[in-house]
C-alpha cells in the first residue's frame, strides 16, 4: 500500500498537471483558431475532436486522481453477520472449489453461498463436500445481479461480500474490511481484484527486474483510491463487502445493466450513502488469459458503461455530489476511445497517401506549438499516474480494444445482439485472426502507406519530405503498437501450460527407482499447482519414470506420486542437477486441498509480494531520494534443499534461495533468531555438505497461518571448499530456472 | 541482423555500407550541375595566388583565401570542376569518419554507427561533398574540433587532455579561418570547456592557443579578412528582412527532424546529458541566421549543425526504434524499427539532396551557347553577381573574353543598386558584344527588365532558356548586338 501523504513530489506533480491542462487548453484553443486545414474540414474536425476527447479524459483522471487517499484497515467490528455469495455459471467446479476453500478458511465468522445459475449438480455435490449452502434459481432474470438479488432474498445477513468464482480471498478478507463498517452510512468496502496468473493477456512481466505491469493496476491502485477521496469509489462486483440496509435503500443490485456492480453503486450513492476502498490485496483472482476473453470482457464492460450512460447518467442523477458526478463520467466515456483512437490510427496513412494533412501546415509553428504541449502532456500523465501508468502498454491495450469498444455502441444500439457472457478462464479456443483483424490492418495499412510515401520521395512524385518523415514516424508508432498487441496475443495462446506454475520454493524428499534400487534425494519444488509441481534434485543419477515425493510444508507434509513428462539436466562435479516437470498421478482429496490452501494463501500472496507493480516516476526520483540499497557482495540465484539445524536439539527442512561469498538467503518454516548460530547441510547428491554459520538477519514473510522465515546466515568459514562447493552447485542449479 | 550489429565485422561492415553510399551518391553524380558560383570564384582566386598575379577578389572572400581556395585551384588543375568537387568529397568522407569517432568517444560503438549513417544520410552533407566550396572544408575543422574535445574528456593523462584541447582550439580556429562566419561557435566550445569539469582544469590550453591564432589572423596574417568583408556582412544583415518565421522554416525545414530526434535523445537514460549537450552545441549557427534574419546560405551552413546533430539525434533515434518496438526483448524487431527509422531519414536525406542539387541553376545551355556562338575577346554584360561562372567554364576557350557586369557595361540603374560589390571589370560604357539577362542570384536585387529600355534598340534577343530549379524556373536570355 502507497501513502501518497508520505510523498514529496505530491504537490509538485498536482502543479504539473495543472499546467499540463493549461497548455493543452492553450494548444487545442490555437489548433481550432489556426491550424484546421480549410480545404479538408472534416479531416482536421476529426482529428481536433479526438485531441480533444483525449483532453477531457486526461483532465478527468487528473481530477479523480488529485489526492488518492489509503485507508488502514481497523479493527474488525464484532459479532456482525456475513454472508459470502458466490455467483457461478460456468465455471470448472476446480475453480470454484479453490474459491470456497479459501472462503471457508476466512477467519471472520460468515456464511457461503454459492449461486449457481448453471443449476449443475456437480456444483452442488461440491458444496455438501466442502459444508457450503448451495442456491440455484428456477428462471434465471437479471444475469449476475438477478443471482445476486436471488441470494440476498434468502440472506438474512446485516452485510454480504460477493466474490466471482474465480475469486479467491485470503483468509483475513473480512478481519480487514468490517472494521469500516463502524461508519453507519458507509455502504460498502471494496479491496482491489488482484490476479496471480501473471503469464496472462494483461500482464507484461520483468522478471529480471521483479516487476508486473498489469492493465488494470492504474485502476485497483490509483483511480480507486482517487475516487475514494471523492466518495465515489465504486464496487466492481467481486471482493467487497456490502450493507444489506444499503441494498435494500436500492431495492438490491440493479439489473439494467450488464454491469450492475457500478449501476449499483450510483444508485447507492445517489442515495447519499458512502464507500471505502481498501487497497491491500486481499483476494487474488484469475485474469484473462488471452485476447479473447479479454475483449469479451471488455466488450461487456463498455455496454454496461453505455446502459448505464443511458439509464442512470451520472452527470442528471439527483443526490450526487459534483465530484462524485464527474468521478462516474470519467468512468463511462472511456468506451469513446474505440473512436479516438481509430483517428489517431488512420490520421498518418491518410496524411501519407493523400499529402493532405487535417492542418494547414506542419511546420515549424506547428511543431513549436505541439511538442511543449505533448512533452508536458506525457510528463503530466506520467507523475499523475503515480508509477502505475505505463503510457507505451496502455497505448498497446487501447490499440489491442479500440474495436471492441467501437462496437459496444453498435450493441447499445442494437440491442437484440447483446447477450451476456461470463468471461471464459483458461486457452479453450485457438486464436483466430479475426480477433486482431482490426490492428492487423492498422499495422498494414501504416506500413503500406509509409511505403508508398517514401517511394513517392525517392520517385520524385511528391517533395514533402517533412510531412512525409514525421507521418511515417507516427504510423511506424502505430505499427508498432499493432505488433506489439498481435504478437502479444499469440504468444497466449500458444502457451502450454495450463495452470499457471507459481514460483516457490519448498524442500522434497524425493524417492525413485534406480535400478531396482530405490534412491532418496532432498529437492526442492520451485513451482506448484494443484495437479503438478517443477522439482529440481539433486545427485549423480537423474531421476526418471515415477516419482514419490514428500512436499515438506509449513503445515504438514503432503504426500504424492507423480510421473515425469520432462527433465532437463545440468551436470556438476559429476553429479546431475536435474530439474523434472511432475505431473501428480496420485495424491489424497485432503492433500490436494491442502496443497490448494497452501498455494492460494501463502505461495501466491508471497510469489506476488515479490513483484513490484509500481515504479518511481522522475519527480519521486529527484524529490524523495533514491532507494537506499543494500551494499552487498554478488550473489547467485539457485535453489538447493538443506538441513538445518539450530543450536543444539532442533531439525528442520529449508531451502538456499542464493548464496555470495560471505554468505547464504535460506527459507526455513522454522525461526532462525539473528545471532544464533546454525549448521546448515546442503543437500548435494546424497550427500549432506555442513556449512556452519551465524544468523545475521531474519524476516518473517506475510503469510496467512503458513510462516516463512527468510534468513540471511554468513558463513563461519568463507572461502572454504565446502561453502565454494555449494555456491558452484547453486549457480548451476540457478541454470535451471 | 543481430551478429550485423553486434560483432566487429558486422559493425565496420555497416560502416563502410555507409562509407560505399556517402562515396557512390558523389562520385555518380559529381556533374549534376554546372559550376556554382562561389565554386568559380574560390577556384579563380586561388589560381591566382597559385600564379603570383593579382587577386582583385581577394579582398571580398569570406573566408582565408589561402586555405579553400588555394586548394580547390589544385584539385582544380588535376581534374578541372571534378578534380576540385573531388577534394570535398574526400573532406566529406573524413568528415563522416570524425563523426562515427565522436559518437563513439560520446556515446558507444553502435551509436556511433547510428551517427555516422545520419550524417552520411543528410542532404546536405552529400551535396556538400560535390560542391566545390570553402564550407565542407570548414565543417571537417568544425567536426575535427568537435572531436578532439571529446576526446579529451575521455583522455585521462593531463599532457593528453593538454595536447587535444591544443588541437581543438587549433582545429576551430582553421574552421573559422576557412569560413568567417564559424567564429560564431567558439563561444560554444569555450562555455564547453569551462562548464567540463574534466576539462575545466586545462581549459587555458584551449582558450590561449585559440587567442594566440584569432590575434595572429586578425591583425598580423597578410590575408586577414578585410574591411570589405566586414562591410559585407554588415551589408548582408542590413539588407535581410526575412521574417523570422520564414527563416525557422527554411532552417528547420533541414534540422527540425533531427533535433526531434534529439529530443528523444535527451530523455535517453545514459546518453540524455550527452544529447542535450550536442543539441546545444548545434544552436549557434541557427542563431546566427535567426538573430540576423540573413537567408543566405542557409541551406549550405546547416550543416555545421548537422555535426553535432547526428550524433545527438542517434541516442534518440535508437530509443525512439525501442519504443516502436515496444520495448521488445527480441533483438530482431527492435534492430528492424531502428532500421524502419533510418530508412526514413535515408530518403528524407536523399530526397533534400535531390532538391539542393537544383537549388542554384544549371547554366550549361549557356556555356555551350557560348562556347558555340562566342568568340575570342568577346565581352559579355551580365546581369548577375558578375561573370565569373562564364569566365571560369570558358577561359580556355576564349582566353581574351571578358564578363562584366551589366551596371558596368550599360551604367547604373535601380539607383546604383544593380552592383552588389562585383569584382572589377571594364570601364563603363565598354561596348558589350552580348547581353545575359539571368535575374538568377542577385540580379533580382535590379531585374534585366530595368536596362531593356537601354539597350533593346541596339541588341536583340538570341536565344531564351528556361532553367529549372526545385523552387521553380527562371529564364535566361542573351541579346546579342545588332
Amino acid at each position: 500500500m502507497v501513502d501518497y501523504t508520505d510523498i514529496k513530489a505530491e504537490p509538485l506533480r498536482r502543479l504539473v498537471a495543472l499546467l499540463a491542462v493549461a497548455v493543452t487548453a492553450y494548444y487545442l484553443w490555437w489548433r481550432v483558431t489556426a491550424t484546421l486545414n480549410p480545404n479538408a474540414l472534416l479531416f482536421a474536425w476529426l482529428l481536433w475532436s479526438a485531441e480533444l476527447f483525449g483532453a477531457i479524459k486526461t483532465a478527468l483522471l487528473y481530477f479523480v486522481v488529485w489526492r488518492p487517499i489509503t485507508r488502514p484497515a481497523p479493527p474488525p467490528l464484532p459479532g456482525k453477520t456475513v454472508d459470502v455469495l458466490v455467483p457461478t455459471m460456468n465455471e470448472e467446479a476446480s475453480v470454484l472449489r479453490t474459491t470456497l476453500l479459501a472462503c471457508n478458511d476466512m477467519t471472520y465468522p460468515h456464511r457461503t453461498i454459492v449461486l449457481d445459475d448453471g443449476g449443475r449438480e456437480a456444483i452442488r455435490r461440491l458444496c455438501e463436500e466442502l459444508g457450503v449452502d448451495y442456491l440455484a434459481r428456477d428462471r434465471h432474470e437479471g444475469a449476475k445481479a438477478g443471482n445476486l438479488n436471488f441470494g440476498l432474498s434468502r440472506s438474512t445477513a446485516e452485510f454480504v461480500a460477493v466474490f466471482d468464482a474465480d475469486h479467491a480471498p485470503l483468509p483475513h478478507f473480512l478481519d480487514r474490511l468490517m472494521g469500516f463498517f463502524e461508519d453507519e452510512k458507509l455502504a460498502f468496502v471494496q479491496s482491489p481484484q488482484d490476479y496471480y496468473n501473471i503469464d496472462s493477456f494483461q500482464h507484461r512481466v520483468d522478471r529480471g527486474r521483479r516487476h508486473i505491469w498489469a492493465e488494470q493496476s492504474l485502476f485497483y491502485s490509483l483511480i480507486e483510491p482517487g475516487r475514494d477521496r471523492w466518495n465515489a469509489a465504486y464496487f466492481v462486483g467481486s471482493c467487497a463487502v456490502l450493507r444489506r440496509k444499503a441494498l435494500d435503500d436500492v431495492d438490491g443490485f440493479q439489473t439494467g445493466s450488464i454491469t450492475e456492480d457500478m449501476l449499483t453503486s450510483i444508485r447507492i450513492h445517489s442515495k447519499g450513502w458512502r464507500s471505502a476502498y481498501h487497497t491491500e490485496k486481499l483476494a487474488y483472482g484469475i485474469a484473462a488469459e488471452t485476447i479473447r476473453p479479454f475483449l469479451l470482457q471488455r466488450s461487456r464492460w463498455g455496454l454496461g458503461g453505455w446502459q448505464v450512460f443511458f439509464k442512470a447518467n451520472p452527470l442528471f442523477l439527483p443526490g450526487l455530489s459534483l465530484a462524485q458526478r464527474l468521478c462516474y463520467f470519467e468512468s463511462l466515456i472511456y468506451t469513446l476511445e474505440g473512436f479516438q483512437k481509430l483517428v489517431f490510427y488512420l490520421t498518418p496513412p491518410i496524411a501519407l497517401v493523400t499529402g493532405v494533412l487535417p492542418m494547414r501546415a506542419l511546420d515549424i509553428a506547428y511543431l513549436v506549438h505541439f511538442i511543449p504541449y505533448y512533452a508536458l502532456s506525457l510528463i503530466a500523465f506520467n507523475e499523475m499516474c503515480r508509477g502505475y501508468g505505463g503510457i507505451l502498454m496502455l497505448e498497446q491495450y487501447s490499440m489491442g480494444k479500440f474495436v471492441a469498444y467501437m462496437k459496444t455502441l453498435g450493441m447499445m444500439l442494437f440491442p437484440r445482439r447483446a447477450r451476456f457472457h461470463v468471461t471464459p478462464k483458461g486457452r479453450h479456443a485457438p486464436m483466430t485472426w479475426r480477433l486482431v483483424a482490426a490492428q492487423t490492418i492498422v499495422g498494414a495499412v501504416s506500413v503500406a502507406a509509409i511505403a508508398y510515401a517514401l517511394a513517392g520521395l525517392l520517385l520524385r512524385w511528391r517533395n514533402d519530405e517533412f510531412i512525409v518523415a514525421v507521418n511515417s514516424l507516427w504510423a511506424l508508432y502505430n505499427s508498432g503498437l499493432a505488433l506489439g498487441i498481435i504478437l502479444f496475443a499469440r504468444r497466449k495462446f500458444v502457451q502450454r501450460r495450463e495452470l499457471f506454475r507459481i514460483d516457490d520454493a519448498v524442500p522434497v524428499v524425493c524417492r525413485f527407482d534406480d535400478g531396482g534400487r530405490e534412491v532418496r534425494r532432498l529437492g526442492v519444488a520451485d513451482d506448484l499447482t494443484r495437479r503438478g509441481a517443477g522439482v529440481i534434485v539433486t545427485g549423480n543419477r537423474p531421476p526418471s519414470g515415477e516419482m514419490s515425493l514428500e512436499f515438506v510444508m509449513p503445515s504438514r507434509t503432503i504426500e504424492s506420486k507423480g510421473r515425469i513428462v520432462h527433465r532437463r539436466s545440468v551436470e556438476v562435479n559429476g553429479y546431475d542437477a536435474t530439474r523434472a516437470g511432475i505431473v501428480f498421478t496420485e495424491i489424497g482429496g485432503d492433500e490436494r486441498d491442502e496443497m490448494t490452501r497452501y498455494l492460494h494463501e501463502s505461495s501466491v500472496d508471497k510469489f506476488m509480494a515479490d513483484f513490484d507493480d509500481r515504479y518511481r516516476t522522475w519527480l519521486e526520483r529527484r524529490l524523495d531520494g533514491e532507494r537506499k540499497r543494500m551494499r552487498r557482495a554478488r550473489r547467485h540465484e539457485g535453489l538447493v534443499p538443506i538441513v538445518v539445524r539450530n543450536g543444539h536439539e532442533t531439525m528442520s527442512y529449508g531451502v538456499i534461495r542464493n548464496i555470495s561469498s560471505t554468505g547464504v538467503l535460506v527459507s526455513t518454516w522454522d525461526e532462525l533468531p539473528p545471532g544464533h548460530e546454525v549448521n546448515l547441510y546442503a543437500g548435494i547428491g546424497d550427500e549432506l555438505i555442513p556449512i556452519p554459520g551465524t544468523v545475521i538477519r531474519m524476516r518473517r514473510h506475510r503469510v496467512n497461518g503458513y510462516h516463512e522465515y527468510r534468513s540471511g546466515i554468513s558463513f563461519a568459514r568463507p572461502g572454504s571448499f565446502k561453502v565454494r562447493y555449494t555456491a558452484w552447485y547453486v549457480r548451476k542449479s540457478g541454470e535451471l530456472r | 541482423m543481430r551478429r550485423l550489429f553486434e560483432n566487429d565485422r558486422g559493425h565496420y561492415l555497416l560502416l563502410g555500407l555507409v562509407f560505399l553510399y556517402g562515396t557512390a551518391m558523389s562520385l555518380l553524380r559529381l556533374d549534376y550541375n554546372s559550376v556554382f558560383i562561389d565554386e568559380a570564384y574560390h577556384i579563380m582566386i586561388g589560381r591566382q595566388l597559385l600564379a603570383g598575379v593579382a587577386c582583385p577578389g581577394c579582398p571580398f572572400a569570406t573566408g582565408a583565401v589561402t586555405l579553400h581556395p588555394v586548394a580547390a585551384a589544385m584539385g582544380d588543375s588535376l581534374g578541372g570542376i571534378t578534380g576540385a568537387r573531388l577534394l570535398n568529397t574526400v573532406l566529406g568522407l573524413l568528415l563522416t569518419l570524425i563523426v562515427y569517432s565522436t559518437g563513439r568517444i560520446l556515446l558507444d560503438r553502435r551509436r556511433g554507427l547510428v551517427a555516422a549513417a545520419v550524417f552520411m544520410f543528410a542532404g546536405q552533407t552529400l551535396y556538400l561533398m560535390k560542391l566545390a566550396t570553402y564550407d565542407m572544408l570548414a565543417a571537417f575543422f568544425l567536426g575535427a574540433a568537435l572531436f578532439l574535445v571529446a576526446a579529451a574528456r575521455r583522455a585521462e593523462e593531463p599532457r593528453a587532455v593538454r595536447t587535444l584541447l591544443a588541437s581543438a582550439a587549433a582545429a576551430l580556429f582553421l574552421a573559422s579561418a576557412t569560413k568567417f562566419l564559424l567564429p560564431v561557435f567558439v563561444p560554444a566550445f569555450v562555455l564547453w570547456v569551462f562548464l567540463d569539469g574534466r576539462l575545466r582544469r586545462s581549459a587555458a590550453w584551449f582558450v590561449l592557443p585559440l587567442a594566440i591564432l584569432g590575434v595572429y589572423f586578425l591583425f598580423l596574417s597578410r590575408h586577414h579578412p578585410s574591411l570589405a568583408v566586414m562591410g559585407q556582412i554588415e551589408d548582408v544583415r542590413t539588407t535581410s528582412h526575412t521574417p523570422a518565421g520564414t527563416l525557422f522554416d527554411w532552417i528547420f525545414r533541414w534540422v527540425a527532424l533531427f533535433y526531434l530526434f534529439a529530443v528523444f535523445g535527451a530523455f535517453h537514460p545514459r546518453y540524455g546529458r550527452t544529447a542535450v549537450l550536442l543539441a546545444a552545441l548545434s544552436t549557434p549557427i541557427v542563431l546566427v541566421h535567426l538573430v540576423t534574419g540573413a537567408e543566405q546560405s542557409v541551406n549550405k551552413n546547416v550543416i555545421y549543425a548537422m555535426i553535432f546533430l547526428a550524433p545527438a539525434a542517434a541516442p534518440g533515434i535508437e530509443r525512439l526504434a525501442w519504443l516502436f518496438s515496444m520495448r521488445s526483448d527480441a533483438r530482431l524487431v527492435r534492430r528492424a524499427y531502428l532500421c524502419a527509422v533510418l530508412v526514413i531519414i535515408w530518403v528524407f536525406g536523399f530526397s533534400n539532396l535531390r532538391w539542393l542539387e537544383r537549388q542554384y541553376p544549371d547554366v550549361r545551355p549557356v556555356i555551350e551557347f557560348f562556347d558555340e556562338h562566342g568568340f575570342d575577346g568577346m565581352t559579355v554584360a551580365v546581369n548577375g553577381w558578375d561573370g565569373v561562372i562564364y569566365e571560369y567554364a570558358l577561359g580556355e576557350r576564349f582566353p581574351r573574353a571578358r564578363f562584366v557586369h551589366i551596371e558596368q557595361a550599360l551604367g547604373p540603374v535601380c539607383g546604383g543598386a544593380g552592383n552588389r560589390g562585383g569584382t572589377p571589370g571594364p570601364a563603363r560604357g565598354a561596348g558589350a558584344d552580348f547581353i545575359l539577362c539571368e535575374d538568377l542570384y542577385y540580379g533580382k536585387i535590379c531585374p534585366c527588365s530595368e536596362y531593356r529600355e537601354i539597350f533593346e534598340d541596339r541588341y536583340l534577343l538570341v536565344e531564351r532558356f528556361t532553367i529549372e530549379h526545385s523552387w521553380g524556373t527562371s529564364d535566361a536570355s542573351i541579346f546579342g548586338r545588332i
